[in-house]
Order: C-alpha cells, then structure tokens, then sequence
C-alpha cells in the first residue's frame, strides 16, 4: 500500500444535474512517478487535479493519498502541495518566506524553517534570490520559487497545473528537464495537468489521455504514441494519418481493410473488437513520398497541397482523389523530394507494420 | 526634413498651450481658496473675512479654543469647535472601523456568488442613492417612534454607517476582483485552514484595499452633514457647528477652523500613504540576514 501515493477509485464529479465532468475513474499512481493528464478543454483533468488536491469533493467514490482516505478531507488536510500556472506566490513575502510558509502553517521551528528552505531554495537554484521581492522576479524564477515552496513540505503528491503555461518556449523546454529532475531527486509523485503534449511525453513516465471525463488510454508516451487504443486517441496524440474502411479479412494479426482512399494493410490486436467499420491510422513521420521503383506494401497516389519547412525536415500535405489528405513527415529528404510543390502528383507510401487499425 | 517629434509640436503645439493654462487653472480652483483662506485666517483682531488685511496675528486660533470669551468680544455664535472636531472624531473613527470591516466580510461574501447575490449587491448601494436628508429625517423619526433621544454618536452612528458601507463595499469588490484567488488555494494546499489563510495571505494582499476604504468610511463621517442634521441632537458634530457659526456672522475664526481641519486631512492622508507602501515587502541590504538568530 505505502508504495502507492495516490489512488482513485471510481472517482465521478458532477456539476449540477447535467455535467460530468469526470465519469467513474479509476487510477493509480506510484510514488516517486511522473504522470501527466492530457485531453481536451473540459475532458476533467484539471476537475481531476483538484479533487486530489481537495479543492474539489468527488460526487461519488474514493481517493485515498499515500493509503489515507482523503476523499471528504479539507485542502490543508490533506499532506499534497500544488504549483501553479500563474505561480501564485505571496506578493507580501520575500522569496525565502514563500518557501518557509507551508513549513510554518506545521509549526516547524524557525530555525528548522529557515534551514530547509535554504536547502530547497538551493535544490532548485535560486539561493542567492532567498531575500528578494517575488516582484522582482522573472517569470522562470518565480516558478522555481513555487516549486520549492510547494516541495519544501515533503508532499505526498506534487500536483502541476499548467506549471509551464506561462513561460517562454526556451524556458519551458529547460523547466521540463528541471521538473523531471525534481522528480527523481526527491522521490515525490508528480501529477502534471497540461494541454500541451509535447510537454506531457516530455517530462512523463505514464500519460493519462483523458475525453469527456473518461480515461481513454493510459501508458507511457512511446505506448500512447505508437499503440493508440482508439479512434480519439489516434486523431488526438502525434500526427498521424487516419483512414476510413471496412476490414475485410485477418490473417496472423494484420487486417486488410478497403475504404474510399484504397486497400490497405495494418496490424490488428487480437482483443479487437467483432467489428467491422475502422480506421488505418499511419503516422506522418513513417510514410514517405515514392520515388521511380520504390513499391511499399501499401501506396496511395495524390497531389500535394502545400509543404512546411522545419529545420530538419519538410512536412507535405497531399490530397487524394477520395477527398481525404495525408501528412508526410520527411525527415532530412533528397533533392528530389526537396523539390515538390503545390499541384505535383505524388505516391505516398508506408510499411504495413507501421500501420494500426483501431476502432471508433 | 521634419522629425516625427517636431511635427508633433508643430501641429500640436497650440493644444498643449491651452491644456497647460487649463492644468493651471484647475490647480488654482482647486487651491486658491485654501491658500486665501489660510492667509485670512491670521488677519488681525480688527479684521474681517474678507481683504484687505488688517495687520497679522493667531487670535482667531486663539478664540478657537476660547468660545466663551469669543461670544462675549464679538457676538459671535457659540462654536464649540474643538469639542465638536473631537465628537467628529471619534465618530469617524468608528465609523470608519464597522464599515470597513462590514465592507470587507460583504465583498467576501460576494466572491461566493450565493444565490440573491445579484439583488443584494445592488440593495447594499441604493444607501448611495437615496437623498441624505431623506434618510436622516426617516432616522430621526424612527428614534423618536421608540423612544430614543437623539445623540451625536448613539443614533448619529447607524445613520454614517449606512452612508459609508457601500462606498467602502465598492472600494473591497474592486480590489477583490484583482485578486487572485489561486494564493489562497495555495496556502491551503501548503496546510492553512481557512482561517489562517485569510489572515496571512487575503488579508495582507488586501491591505491597500482596506485602507483606501478606510479613508473612505473616515472622511465621508467625518463630513457628513445632510444626514446627520437631524438625528445628532443637541450637541453638534464639528461641520453642523461649522455651518451653525456661518448662519449669524463670518469672523476669520471659521478660515482657522478650515485650516486646522485640511491640515489634519492632508495628516491623515499621508499616514493612509504610508502605510499602504509600508505594506509591501521589501528586500534588505546585502548582508543583513534575516535568518541568522
């Protein structure tokens, strides 16, 4: 039991009569992971975030934090600590006076107070700023602030609201190697909330994708990226291309499937379910426009509508005749690639075994 | 080759001449009759309320706290100006105090946003809206209804209160809705109760706001007339004595009472600054170690 920081057991909130913002979830998280909730706005994972926090109490169900039940418990009852998106330090207290108060409100000794938040202050790089007016802060060290602020009390739990949303994009990439560092110094669980997924499979050793107060997929970020469990998660995690079809045949775990774009091969589950309406889904990073000669197991032909430079790789868009498009990511492409344009006929082709069927 | 600034002078130079003689005009409206006031205020004994002067001399601060004697030299009505401005005083103070705490709970309230918030909210400002001397006769005749004699604090109070509290109200619902509520959920999620957070977090972050209410619920008492005319009863706040002194003749002494009591107002302004700015943290010198017990 002492292993797990936080349990939910059927955890459902409703607001009113009419909206549930989260629907009978059921989770665990180990102490010491790094777990991060993704979804859509209103999919309940900040609703999520503050029900452990205790800002909110569950309609129905339990959470129990490091074994305790805690599900009808106050905030300050509760041993998590919580950063936040606009950081929300005390703007009448020094750097140093942040970080001791959470050791304060436990009737720590002064002495004790002063020596941990020094030590915290220190974990997180800002000793030198300990005397100094939050406002005279910049944003980053604001957030390291909150962080040793909310660290300091040794919390079961780290809960992380949108911890980046406020920061430059430099600053966010180097808060993420941070925040995992944070991670694995101290041992704490961390419960990252984000719409940002880059950052989620960033910093991450589960992701939580979550729709319409429902967990779609739990797993870690190579999992969710390249075995997407369903329809929502394929159109919602990476770049991936998505084709409609029917199967019409399995044999030794791959299905062939014909739609309106053409007939294709993908891999299957076995614990697919006895349907037959589905989607290929193909990520844009493993099809590859044909040059003369090359035939993959599966082609399509098009036209591209328009390409996107990136430093190291060009990504096309290309329009079939079934009036679906499909995204090739090419990383470090020939000459003879680099060329193409808008209005050129192209074949698109990849692997069978990069392809996946799933179901709506 | 015009610079972009000198075109703007040029086009727009006329319009700043005007709005600078508006500027000094305003400023002299607004000062001009305290400065002649206080020079009037030290005419001579012989002298009158208006120029020219009559020599110089304190004798109408003297007889400020000499009525009696005022009374008997110059026929003048009874003023009892110092007794009056410490009536006013201690009025406003307390004044001052309720409302603002009143204020303060209210506006907390109000973040909740409760059912009947909406007709509340605008119950809570009709006292703004409705004719002073309305009110203070409707007072007057509910003291008189039950029983009570009319006092400058007893039922003078209640009457202030429901004048000050939606300003002050006002004053707290903007302030709290600057606020950012995600500190408090912070020091709850650091382990304060509510109770707690309130007095470490709301309300020092809401210091500013307070006091600026306060100063709001001190002066609106501590000059309030309209209201307070007929629900004082027999001994007078410090402007019904003012006004009172006015009715039968004019002497400078009304101009040293004037001066007096904008001096205690910029006072009282200055100490409200102070601690407004006083209230914010600021980082120590280099070396002076607020952790080395």
């Amino acid at each position: 039991m002492s292993d797990i920081a936080v349990d939910l057991i059927n955890v459902t909130k409703r607001f009113g009569r009419d909206i549930l913002a989260v629907d009978e979830m059921t989770l665990h998280i180990a102490q010491g992971e790094y777990i991060s909730f993704i979804g859509p706005s209103g999919c309940g994972k900040t609703t999520t975030l503050r029900m452990i926090s205790g800002f909110e109490e569950p309609t129905d169900g339990q959470i129990l934090i490091a074994g305790r039940d805690c599900t009808h418990l106050e905030p300050h009852e509760r041993n998590t600590a919580m950063v936040f998106q606009h950081f929300a330090l005390f703007p009448h207290m020094s750097v140093a006076q942040n970080v001791e108060f959470g050791l304060r409100m436990r009737n720590v000794s002064s002495r004790e107070r002063a020596q941990r938040a020094l030590e915290m202050l220190r974990a997180v790089d800002i000793e030198d700023l300990a005397d100094r007016a939050i406002q005279q802060l910049s944003g980053g060290q604001q957030q390291r602030v909150g962080l040793a602020r909310a660290l300091v009390t040794r919390p079961d739990v780290l809960l992380l609201d949108e911890p980046l949303g406020s920061l430059d994009a430099n600053l966010r990439l180097r808060m993420q190697r941070e925040l995992r560092r944070l991670n694995t110094d101290f041992g704490v669980a961390f419960v990252h909330v984000t719409h940002t997924q880059t950052e989620a499979f960033a910093v991450s050793d589960r992701v939580v994708i979550m729709n319409l107060g429902r967990i779609e997929q739990i797993g870690p970020p190579e999992e969710v990226t390249h075995r997407p469990k369903n329809l929502f998660v394929a159109q919602f995690v990476g770049k991936n291309n998505i084709l409609a079809g029917e199967i019409t045949g399995v044999e030794n775990g791959v299905a062939t499937v014909t739609g309106p774009a053409g007939t294709f091969r993908a891999r299957i589950a076995d614990d697919a379910p006895a349907r037959k309406d589905c989607h290929v889904v193909v990520r844009a990073s493993l099809t590859n426009l044909l040059l003369n000669g090359e035939t993959p197991e599966n082609t399509v032909e098009g036209e591209v509508s328009f390409s996107i430079f990136e430093t190291s790789q060009i990504e096309f868009n290309v329009d079939l005749p079934s009036g679906d498009s499909i995204r090739v990511d090419e990383h470090e492409p020939p000459p003879a690639i680099t060329a193409l344009g808008h209005g050129d006929k192209v074949r698109v082709g990849w692997n069978t075994d990069d392809a996946l069927v799933v179901f709506e | 080759m015009a610079e972009p600034t000198s075109y703007h002078v040029a086009k727009f130079g006329w319009v700043k001449i005007v709005l600078a003689i508006y500027v000094v005009l305003f400023v002299l409206m607004l000062y001009g009759p305290f400065i002649v006031m206080a020079i009037l205020s030290f005419q001579g004994e012989d002298g009158g309320p208006t120029f020219p002067m009559q020599g110089t001399s304190i004798f109408w601060y003297e007889r400020l706290f000499n009525p009696s004697g005022t009374a008997r030299d110059i026929g003048e009505y009874v003023g009892d100006f110092g007794n009056a401005g410490l009536r006013s005083l201690v009025l406003a103070l307390l004044v001052m105090c309720i409302s603002t705490v009143l204020a303060t709970m209210a506006a907390q309230a109000m973040r909740a946003r409760f059912l009947g918030a909406g007709p509340i909210f605008y119950l809570y400002l009709v006292g703004i809206m409705i004719p002073g001397v309305t009110v203070g006769l409707g007072h007057a005749l509910f003291w008189q209804g039950i029983g009570i004699d009319k006092h400058w604090l007893g039922t003078t109070l209640p009457v202030h209160i429901l004048w000050t509290f939606p300003f002050c109200f006002i004053v707290m619902l903007t302030v709290f809705n600057r606020f950012d509520r995600s500190t408090e959920e912070a020091a709850m999620c650091l382990g304060a109760n509510s109770w707690r957070t309130f007095w470490h977090i709301t309300l020092p972050i809401m210091k500013p706001g307070i006091m600026a209410s306060a100063l709001f619920g001190f002066t609106l008492s501590f000059d309030e007339f309209a209201r307070t005319v007929l629900v004082a009863g027999s001994q007078n706040t410090l402007p019904l004595d003012v006004l009172g002194a006015t009715t039968i003749r004019i002497t400078p002494r009304i101009f040293a009472v004037g001066v007096i009591i904008t001096l205690i107002s910029f006072a009282v302004i200055g100490i409200f600054g102070y601690l407004m700015t006083a209230s914010r943290y600021r980082p120590r010198f280099r070396g002076q170690e607020e952790h080395q017990v």
